[in-house]
């Protein structure tokens, strides 16, 4: 039968075999303690009295010396520190070797700092936000005084237009076939999306018909004319235009006229092939096609057909002509 | 070096939450304006660190809020730690918040698809394994079914056969073993001891220490974000046995 | 870098993988399911035609062609913008459980919405020979404004993905934005009396209307503007430069707010 002072020491010995896997400094440092107790409990049993003392010295040495790497790590983070953050994890732990050295002033220190970080971390962001409002206002006026100047410029875009530039006039855009000091020649483009100018027809009835007594040169002469404002519609000048014979199957081209606005002919398309070149869409010339109630026409592929369409066909678009005076009011 | 499968180094998180939800821009101006942002600060955990071997069965004890689940999380990834490293080695397969919920809306087939895909997993690799984790989850007649429809006893099976079928490195479960019935807690034990054998990291939350010591090589305690104990099973197992008398 | 590259190349599955859900997802409690994406346009054409066309004069022949180019990219803007805010919502329950490189999210969410639109090319191309629109050489420009369109929504997409998962009005504020931007991209009106007045900067600035622009420029047959075309493609890689770096910053705290 054991003896009590034996049991005392067996317990005091087991405690120890706990101490291999905690982790904190005050949980092993208690643990010896604890088994320091039981040691006094021996009473003298064996060696209990030499290792009561052992335990409470090992006991406080456990302490001092987490006490002192925890320490030091708080400094070694303080150090390193850079934000906020940082900081906290600093201050926190000082606060656990509280006492210790000079860790309460540390920790004050670090506090301060912690503040200064948050500090400049909010006004960045205040510069940030400020800067991006300030980027947009900049645009906004930026874009409202170019504005300023657009409505200036629109006349001026005519008279800067090279051959074959795109510009605009009147409510349509055109490209422009010819250049002289004062005058520039004009084919629309997009004809496809004005109501005006797709699904046309050369002539309301079916009969033989030349290019001065067609129906669509009346209407481009004068309802056409009426979607332009007065002063865009001052600039049109009136042409000469040669109507000349189907020159593949010899059919009439018609008298000459005097127009202010035409469509061109298949000898303009050899004209003017380069600045016509990126045309698709299947529009209508002037010029007579095979028979007299034909018209010749120009496909979606570039080529010009001579062999022609009927009159009456409301399927092709058409581009007018006109030619614009470019002086200045 | 060569045979370490995770190192956790010096690791704390800090949670930063906003004592108030302020999700909409006019409140947050205001608020900023105002400097009435208060936060709720507090640590999370605190200088973890320990190392595991490839082959290691690390069970995590603790009580509720001691930052379990968070440091599982922080391995798996989905956190991100204030301070500190983690090292891992190999591929990594999560069971973390009760089953393979990736997405309510697509069917179970589809979240194995979905979930393989997660781990890097090529289609070819996961259409050879699809017959095995049906049939471990034994959900044959709903895996076209939307997850959504699932009980969360049957999400835990898909997701453990996914996890484990997938032949993993290394595998984390957040309390998965002590849900389902006694069939299913067996089978997915067997399961797991299976992989042990094969040389499976696992690491594991349980508040069963009855299982913790059964299944497990090492052990930890957690104890409000702090490691308290960690080692050997059998001492852990008894310095919890007074903790929570 | 390199990091990143390797880091992609192992998540190219789960790429797919989510740009597939994205797709699979988006029609399946809809009974036509996919076929939507074709019908859909096709529904739009006709009232934007019968609407701007027939009834306020806008008859020319190839005018739904013309509205379909538009209404297709602005759509396909409209619904990878707003696909990528929600993406991180939308996919908080894997975020909680496994990591997985957070880009990925918002970018599976352009990508499947960049398909969908891509499939919807068909119907364009449908009713375009049909109405007399044919393909011409100059359909190979189209390459521009459809890559340019691609990287500007992934731009936009990465910014608002960033900030509205911590101010969730942000969709709100987008929405009315989007309905502004549809009217400055001269989708349903020809921009010609809008380009000559003083108001041009209201279009030439917009880089959406810079890709329609040059999309319908292609598709009729015509050159592209090549300023529009530098434009939006400075403006599209600008947005993708903040964004990415907006999103790496803040990433981190996502899984805090969902």
């Amino acid at each position: 039968m054991a003896s009590a002072g034996e049991l005392h020491y067996l317990n005091g010995k087991k405690k120890l075999e706990t101490i291999e896997v905690l982790i904190q400094p005050e949980d092993i440092a208690r643990t010896y303690r604890e088994a320091a107790k039981e040691m006094d409990a021996a009473q003298g049993f064996e060696d209990s009295r030499r290792l009561a003392k052992e335990y409470r010295e090992t006991a406080a040495k456990t302490e001092k010396e987490g006490r002192e790497r925890l320490y030091q790590k708080a400094c070694a983070a303080m150090d390193a520190a850079q934000q906020t953050v940082d900081y906290k994890l600093a201050i926190d732990m000082f606060e656990r070797v509280k006492g210790y050295k000079d860790a309460d002033e540390r920790a004050l220190k670090c506090r301060a700092k912690s503040a200064a970080a948050a500090k400049r971390r909010d006004a960045r962001t205040a510069c940030i936000i400020l800067g991006m409002l300030a980027a947009f206002l900049a645009v906004i006026t930026f874009v409202i005084s170019s504005r300023r100047e657009s409505t200036e410029t629109a006349n001026v875009g005519l008279e800067d237009a090279a051959v074959g530039s795109e510009v605009t006039f009147g409510p349509y855009t055109w490209r422009v076939l010819e250049r002289a000091d004062d005058t520039a020649l004009l084919v629309m483009t997009h004809a496809d999306y004005y109501e005006e100018t797709s699904n046309v027809t050369y002539n309301d009835t079916d009969e033989a018909v030349t290019w001065a007594d067609s129906t669509l040169r009346a209407w481009l002469n004068s309802e056409f004319l009426e979607g332009f404002e007065e002063e865009d519609r001052a600039k049109i000048l009136l042409s000469e235009v040669k109507n000349s014979d189907n020159e593949v199957y010899g059919t009439e081209g018609g008298e000459d006229t005097q127009d202010y606005v035409y469509l061109m002919s298949l000898e303009d398309t050899e004209t003017y092939a380069d600045q016509i070149s990126s045309f698709s869409l299947n529009w209508l010339l002037r010029s007579p096609g095979k028979e007299s109630d034909t018209v010749a026409y120009m496909t979606t592929k570039h080529r010009a057909m001579a062999y022609g369409c009927p009159v009456t066909w409301d399927s092709f678009d058409i581009r007018p002509v006109l030619r614009v005076s470019l002086q200045a009011d | 070096m060569g045979n370490t499968a995770i190192k956790v180094d010096d690791v704390s998180i800090r949670f930063n939450l906003s004592k108030e939800k302020t999700d909409s821009l006019k409140e947050y101006v205001i608020k900023f304006l105002k400097r009435e942002i208060k936060y709720d600060e507090f640590w999370a955990l605190r200088n973890i660190s320990f190392e595991l071997k490839k082959g290691d069965r690390l069970g995590i004890l603790g009580l509720n809020g001691a930052g379990k689940s968070t440091l599982l999380k922080i391995i798996a990834g989905v956190y991100k730690p204030t301070a500190g490293t983690v090292e891992k080695h190999g591929k990594l397969a999560p069971m973390l918040e009760l089953g393979a919920g990736f997405d309510p809306q697509y069917t179970g087939a589809e979240n194995i698809f979905l979930y393989g895909s997660v781990l890097g997993l090529s289609r070819e690799f996961l259409e050879s394994k699809f017959d095995e984790i049906v049939e471990f989850s034994e959900l044959k007649k709903f895996i076209d079914v939307p997850l959504k429809n699932y009980s969360s006893g049957m999400r835990a099976r898909l997701g453990f056969a996914i996890a484990t079928v997938v032949e993993p490195d290394i595998l984390i479960l957040d309390e998965v073993l002590s849900v389902g019935d006694a069939k299913f807690r067996k089978k997915s034990e067997k399961r797991v001891m299976e992989m042990f054998d094969k040389g499976v990291t696992v690491l594991f939350v349980s508040h069963s220490l009855e299982q913790v010591q059964r299944l497990c090589n090492k052990a930890m305690i957690l104890e409000h974000g702090q490691m308290i104990a960690y080692g050997d099973t059998a001492r852990v197992a008894s310095i919890y046995e007074m903790k929570t008398q | 870098m390199k990091r990143m590259i390797a880091g992609f190349m192992k998540y190219r599955f789960l790429l797919m993988e989510l740009v597939k859900k994205g797709i699979k997802l988006k029609y399946r409690r809809s009974y036509l399911g996919l076929i939507w994406t074709l019908i859909e346009p096709l529904l739009t054409m006709i009232v934007l035609t019968v609407v701007f066309g027939t009834l306020l004069g806008n008859k020319s022949r190839t005018f739904p062609v013309y509205i379909l180019t538009g209404r297709l990219l602005y759509t396909m803007f409209s619904s990878a913008t707003g696909a990528a805010m929600r993406a991180i919502r939308s996919n908080s329950a894997m975020i909680k459980k496994v990591y997985v490189p957070k880009y990925l999210y918002p970018l599976s969410s352009v990508l499947f919405n960049y398909v969908i639109f891509l499939l919807s090319l068909i119907v364009l191309f449908v009713v375009a020979i049909v109405l007399g629109v044919y393909p011409s050489v100059y359909w190979l420009q189209a390459i521009v404004p459809l890559i340019t369109i691609l990287l500007l929504s992934l731009g936009v997409g990465m910014i608002l993905g960033t900030y509205s998962v911590f101010f969730r009005d942000l969709e709100y504020l987008w929405n009315v934005a989007l309905m502004l931007i549809m009217y400055m991209c001269a989708i349903f009106y020809y921009p010609e009396k809008l380009l000559e007045s003083g108001y041009a900067f209201v279009l030439k600035y917009n880089p959406l209307f810079c890709i329609i622009d040059n999309f319908r420029s292609a598709i009729f047959g015509t050159r592209i503007n090549l300023y529009y075309a530098l434009y939006a493609f400075v403006f599209s890689i600008v947005t993708i430069i903040i964004g990415f770096w907006r999103f790496y910053k803040e990433q981190d705290k996502f899984v805090l707010h969902i």
